[in-house]
């Protein structure tokens, strides 16, 4: 009686084992059509790039007035933007042309997902991006067609020849700070101060946790591929002496000696910015923070002031790509948002942030309290050119931080 | 006896409807397979196949095309020189905090539902409903909390509490592990409240006394009736806070970057916002194959135990235990559970809403602006909350949303119940059980992206709902039905088919049967089923965004919206609203029902 149970029960764990091997196929099986974010292997997707690649095209035949008719016609667009201004943007928008607009915040990497995977069903609702994950739009968006670029052909001229493709609508300053209470000017004035446990002790500099967005592995790459002599100059200036470095670059080596240095690392930026500018403090460290939060010093009675003589720069101005849907069902209507954006008008409640167009007719907002448009010669700019590397580097960069930090 | 089946095929055929319709479980079983198959399983494969199929970009790193098949991403999480950094210490910090949490809950939980339950404790019905009101706060409030009073100078910025008052507070007191496992445990220990209580009040305390009759001693009595009654209850409670811990981000990043304390989700997040999809999908799949190893491990414990019938067709009786002298402390230790886990949090929160400049303490600092006032200098938000139409009607799209969720989740949660209970042994049965627990293991944006890809098409029957208030609606029941289903299932496994046996041998049908006699005596799990869902639903942010087309605000989106404006003050009243709207929702639950979560521990 005990041994046919044993043996009926030895069976079973075979029949069971059959019907997991097989349940593990049909997985497998179910995997590979399921719907996923990868795009099947194609042969012609390599082609598609290179196609895609020169679309930074100028409209020669351009007529406002006809675009604007067009776009009434298709009667509304939805705008994806990755800060809240945009649903004043879009509420503009729709006083000035008559048009109805929908602005909707959301973060980059989740407009991202959401545009390839409405373009790849078929489904757009998505019509102009606002994107300030660069890389990933000339990486990702556009050899997938999931979006294009499209240039107003009246800024064409105007806008910086690096800010074409894709198309750039703002920069978002960063800016060293200090907290003005406790000390007069900013305590140093040389970055590769903030590496040096003798000037800027562990905990005394403070910028959000650089792994939990791509913004600072992008401006690394940016820095070391065209910063690399004004860092070695700096860093001569200080010690009086020439960088010598094993490292790609001075700064990688620059990147190292910050994680090694115990920087304090946020969530967020407005967490940087209370940790340096809260009044009331004895000892508060510098930071690294978005010209936005300057804000707070109105807001919140916080005492942030910039560090005005840092060199080689003060700060760095992260692009904010403007992109429209391949497949939107109202082209003319997305053309005519971005058109806007290019404007004083259109982008004036980002200006007011202390972003900075990218159109240099558009002038700077008296409300800005960072003052970052006037520092504009001192801040490190990004050039579209090297956008790939930059998507290349990444990771690179993100393991480079993680290795030194411990 | 059913009389002899006729022969013929059609006379099977017809045998086999007529029985059908009397006994429809296992139809109803093969339906809800069917249904979360297409909604549960399909995306989990879309999400598990993105970690081993080259995304677009990632060409220049795997040197393969992309759409190829690759273990590139296995390699760089598992085997990488990074992955210690990316992979392994977190994933150990993850174990420690979901273990830490878990038992923390339990004890404090556990300890709760006992006095609640059981004893003669003051103030029993009120605590009953009081300390629920922990989980009605979004998690991160306790790290808010935490950091007004522990925060040290290593963080920089205003002073803690503490520190203000000349105590020196150590690191590991402030962040890391430790306040993570306080902070999580404090929030979550309402599980156990209400699982554990749940099933603490319908035990039968006869079966106590006649093991008492019998010579048993406490401890046996504790070992061998309590324990095995309660373990379903039990297991359930520790495996929706372990699971949940599992894939939680906003506190342990909180509170573990200012010591690089890193946890899984904190790598599944970076990797997510960086566009790294591979490497998500990745550590998302960790998630949820711990998460299936831990719903192993509980469905080989309750099968050790056989089930235990505690609601049969006899009278019942329950006997609280006389506290006596024990009394006051024990309400001291009710007291304190509640301060810490209600009140503190509530009260830095409150704080956060009256005052123009945060964490000065001056009396002109204060007000009440934010809440009533008519002039506040912003331009897009320039009412107080209660004072401005937007609150309203995003307060009348989440109930919308959440409510309707809610109440189909809690009604197919005792049908999982019921089918899983009823076909117990089956392959039906525990594939029911286990994959309708499966949502609760998965990212909600990962998630939310795949029924993005599911449903912006029309696929065979099921039409094109991407943008439509259903769509949100089917996402927050799926997301939400683990909730449901282990109550569910707790209670089914304590009813006996007694009861419903005479109601067949009366003649009752299915329908009458389970309306007349299952839903009635399960009144108690079902408000369970619809509350815990549309609690959680009302915090849902990431399925939301991520599926909602045009901008029907929510309460966490408006939420959200206020804190990138900047108006903090307005933001963090919006999550009282949240919580307070929760609170009220689950009390009129229990008024209006009679019975419920707190008087479902109260009887």
């Amino acid at each position: 009686m005990y041994h046919t149970h044993r043996a009926s029960r030895r069976s079973l764990d075979q029949r069971r084992a059959a019907i997991m091997a097989a349940t593990a196929v049909a997985v497998l099986l179910a995997a590979a059509c399921a719907p996923s974010s990868t795009p099947q292997a194609t042969a012609d997707a390599q082609d598609e790039q290179e196609e895609q690649a020169g679309a930074a095209e100028v409209d020669e035949d351009f007529d406002l007035d006809e675009l604007i008719a067009a776009a009434r016609e298709e009667g509304s667009v939805t705008v994806y933007d990755g800060t809240g201004k945009i649903e004043q943007m879009a509420a503009e928008f729709q006083a000035t042309y008559d048009i109805d607009a929908t602005g909707i915040k959301l973060d980059s990497s989740e407009i991202a997902e959401k545009m390839t995977r409405e373009a790849e069903a078929g489904n757009v609702t998505a019509d102009v991006a606002l994107i300030s994950d660069v890389p990933s739009v000339s990486e990702q968006l556009f050899p997938q067609g999931v979006a294009e670029n499209w240039i107003p052909p009246d800024v064409a001229d105007l806008v910086p020849g690096s800010m074409l493709d894709p198309l750039i609508v703002i920069t978002d300053p960063s800016l060293y700070t200090y907290n003005t209470e406790v000390h007069d000017t900013c305590p140093v004035g040389n970055v590769w101060a903030l590496t040096d446990p003798e000037l800027v002790e562990p905990g005394g500099f403070v910028f959000q946790d650089p792994l939990g967005q791509p913004d600072y592995a992008d401006w690394w790459t940016e820095m070391s591929l065209h910063g690399d002599e004004q860092l070695r100059q700096s860093y001569e200036d200080l010690y009086g002496e020439p960088l010598e470095t094993e490292e790609d670059s001075a700064a990688h080596e620059w990147i190292k000696r910050l994680a090694q240095n115990g920087p304090l690392l946020t969530k967020s930026s407005e967490e940087a910015s209370e940790a340096v500018g809260a009044p009331g403090q004895s000892d508060p460290p510098m930071g690294l923070m978005s010209s936005a939060k300057f804000r707070n010093n109105d807001d919140k009675g916080y005492v942030l002031g910039v560090c005005e003589d840092m060199a080689p720069w003060v700060g760095f101005a992260k692009p904010k790509a403007i992109v429209m849907a391949s497949g939107t069902s109202s082209p003319n209507a997305a053309k005519l948002f971005i058109h806007y954006a290019m404007t004083a008008e259109g982008i004036k409640p980002q200006v007011d942030d202390g972003k900075l167009s990218s159109n240099p007719e558009v002038p700077a907002s008296e409300e800005d309290p960072s003052g970052a448009a006037e520092r504009a010669d001192k801040i490190f700019f990004f050039d579209n050119a090297t956008v790939s590397e930059n998507w290349a580097n990444r990771q690179a960069m993100h393991d480079f931080w993680r290795v030194h930090r411990r | 006896m059913p009389p002899e089946p006729p022969r013929g095929r059609f006379g099977r055929t017809k045998y086999h409807l007529a029985v059908a319709r009397h006994e429809p479980t296992k139809l109803i079983g093969v339906l809800l397979a069917i249904v979360f198959l297409y909604l549960i399983v399909a995306p989990i494969l879309s999400v598990a196949s993105d970690a081993f199929r080259v995304h677009f970009g990632d060409h220049v790193h795997t040197g393969q095309e992309p759409g190829a098949w690759t273990g590139y991403y296995l390699w760089r999480v598992f085997r990488s020189d990074v992955s210690s950094i990316l992979f392994w210490q977190p994933f150990l910090n993850t174990i420690v905090i979901a273990v830490g949490t878990t038992l923390f809950a339990l004890v404090v939980g556990g300890a709760m539902a006992w006095l609640i339950a059981r004893t003669d404790l003051p103030g029993r019905k009120w605590f009953s409903t009081a300390l629920v009101v922990s989980y009605m706060m979004p998690s991160w409030t306790f790290a808010l909390a935490w950091l007004t009073i522990f925060k040290n100078r290593r963080m920089g910025g205003r002073q803690g509490f503490l520190e203000a008052m000349g105590v020196q507070v150590p690191d590991w007191l402030a962040y890391g592990a430790f306040p993570t496992i306080v902070a999580l445990g404090l929030h979550y220990y309402p599980f156990v409240l209400l699982l554990f209580g749940n099933a603490l009040r319908r035990m039968d305390s006869q079966l106590e006394d006649s093991a008492r009759v019998l010579g048993a001693r406490r401890r046996t009595i504790a070992q061998r009736i309590v324990l095995p009654l309660m373990l379903p209850s039990l297991t359930s409670a520790v495996l929706l806070i372990f699971a949940k811990i599992l894939g939680t981000f906003g506190t342990p990043y909180i509170l573990g970057l200012p010591v690089d304390f890193q946890v899984m989700s904190t790598s599944l997040f970076q990797s997510i916002r960086n566009r790294q999809n591979g490497v998500a999908a990745v550590i998302a799949l960790v998630v949820i194959v711990v998460g299936i190893l831990v719903i192993l491990v509980d469905s080989k414990i309750l099968k050790e135990y056989r089930r235990f019938v505690t609601v049969g067709s006899k009278g019942s009786m329950d006997r609280r235990t006389k506290l006596r002298r024990w009394r006051m402390p024990a309400l001291g230790l009710a007291m304190t559970v509640f301060t810490a886990s209600v009140i503190i949090p509530i009260g830095v929160l409150f704080l956060s809403t009256i005052q123009r400049i945060p964490g000065r303490f001056e009396l002109s600092n204060f007000t009440l602006r934010y809440w009533i006032g008519t002039d506040l200098d912003s331009v897009a938000f320039p009412r107080g909350v209660l004072v401005s139409g937007e609150l309203y009607s995003a307060m009348w799209n989440s109930f919308r949303v959440v409510g309707l969720a809610a109440v189909c989740c809690g009604v197919l949660g005792l049908l999982v119940g019921y089918v899983v209970v009823r076909t117990s042994g089956t392959r039906l049965s525990s594939m029911l059980r286990q994959i309708s627990f499966l949502p609760y293991l998965v990212p909600g944006i990962a998630f939310a992206a795949a029924y993005l890809s599911l449903f912006a098409v029309q696929r065979g029957p099921v039409p094109a709902l991407y943008g439509t208030f259903t769509i949100l609606v089917i996402v927050m029941v799926i997301g939400n039905l683990p909730y449901s289903s282990r109550a569910g299932i707790s209670a089914m496994m304590q009813l006996g088919r007694e009861p419903e046996e005479a109601a067949q041998v009366s003649g009752a049908g299915w329908w009458r049967r389970m309306t007349r006699i299952v839903t009635p005596i399960q009144k108690g799990a079902l408000v369970t089923g619809i509350i815990l869902p549309f609690i959680s639903g009302l915090k849902e942010l990431s399925t939301v965004i991520m599926l909602a087309t045009s901008n029907t605000e929510l309460l966490t989106t408006l939420s959200v919206n206020l804190v990138d404006f900047g108006y903090l003050q307005l933001a963090n009243a919006v999550v009282l609203i949240i919580a307070a709207m929760a609170f009220v929702a689950t009390y009129l639950a229990q008024r209006l029902t009679g019975s419920s979560l707190a008087s479902g521990l109260q009887g």
